[in-house]
């Protein structure tokens, strides 16, 4: 059961350090090739102070998480069950490009939950989490924003 | 070529209505999605054992929204450029199977001058060979 008395929580995240390999590597993973993600030089002359982060790149910020430790699990402080967890929606607001050699501070709150019936039956209920992602100098770079849904009902074979 | 104009995009040069260059993706394989684990730490079960995704009542493992959502990036960066996106929403529609080839799609939806910029914004949407709907999204970029 979702534990409505959880909304408003804050979880703050770690220091995250922006890797100019890591994005390399993370772009071909989305099969991006764009020399601004791996050439310095043509990071450089679009003005920017090194290779830029892709959209999603952040989706990879718990990697480093130091061994032994738990990223944050703010579906689990809300009573979601994980075998019945959906991805439903991912936003993501950029204050100014996020550039390999950033280091971020973050800062979790789970936004909201709600329910509704689902299409197929069974009460869905929805969590909303906004990420505030801060530079060195204080200065918001992006917030994230992620709705995740357990579904009331197991999916039939193919859905 | 000027340093500057490369990284911009042109406020005059776009119009409502404009489609982006259709990006399509060869069939995905497990491969595939085994990298973007890797190199997103997502290892959900789902996504790489199908004993356990058939278990959960998929047909096989599927790849994760966000890994659709990383490749329809791919569009949304050679079109207006990556350092110029400030907005970037997706919602996830459908899974996406092994084998399944990825068409993304890009048309501006409006112009707009607020807080002394200029904005452009787009609707997305990421559809199957066969035409399923997998992902819808939407983006807003900063222009000149």
């Amino acid at each position: 059961m979702a534990k409505r008395d959880s909304v408003g929580k804050e979880f703050p995240g770690r220091e995250w350090y922006v890797e100019r390999g890591k994005i390399i590597e993370f772009a071909k993973s989305i099969r991006d090739l764009n020399p601004v993600y791996w050439d310095q030089e043509a990071a450089k002359r679009r003005g920017l102070a090194d290779v830029v982060a892709p959209p999603t790149f952040v989706m990879c910020s718990g990697l480093q998480s130091p061994p032994g430790t738990r990223g944050m699990n703010v579906v689990e402080e809300a009573g979601f069950d994980q075998r019945r967890i959906l991805h439903g929606e991912q936003e993501f607001e950029f204050f100014r490009p996020i550039v390999a050699g950033d280091v971020l501070n973050s800062s979790t709150r789970l936004a909201d939950i709600t329910e509704r019936e689902g299409k197929r039956g069974g009460k869905m209920t929805m969590a909303l989490t906004e990420t505030v992602y801060t530079d060195k100098e204080g200065q918001t770079v992006m917030i994230v924003r992620n709705l995740l849904i357990e579904r009331g009902v197991a999916p039939s074979a193919g859905g | 070529m000027t340093l500057a104009s490369s990284a911009a995009l042109e406020f005059s040069a776009i119009q409502v209505g404009d489609a982006a260059p259709e990006v399509r993706f060869p069939a995905i394989t497990i491969t595939d999605i085994v990298r973007y684990a890797g190199s997103s730490g997502d290892f959900t079960p789902l996504h790489h054992d199908p004993v356990y995704a058939q278990k959960a009542g998929y047909k096989d493992v599927f790849a994760m929204g966000m890994m659709t959502a990383g490749y329809l990036s791919k569009l949304v960066g050679d079109w207006f450029g990556p350092e110029n996106i400030r907005r970037y929403k997706v919602r996830f529609t459908g899974q996406v199977y092994p084998g399944d080839t990825l068409i993304c799609k890009g048309v501006v939806t409006g112009k707009r001058e607020a807080d002394g910029q200029k904005w452009v914004d787009a609707a997305l949407e990421v559809v199957t060979a066969e035409g399923a709907s997998v992902l819808a999204g939407e983006a807003t970029a900063v222009a000149r």
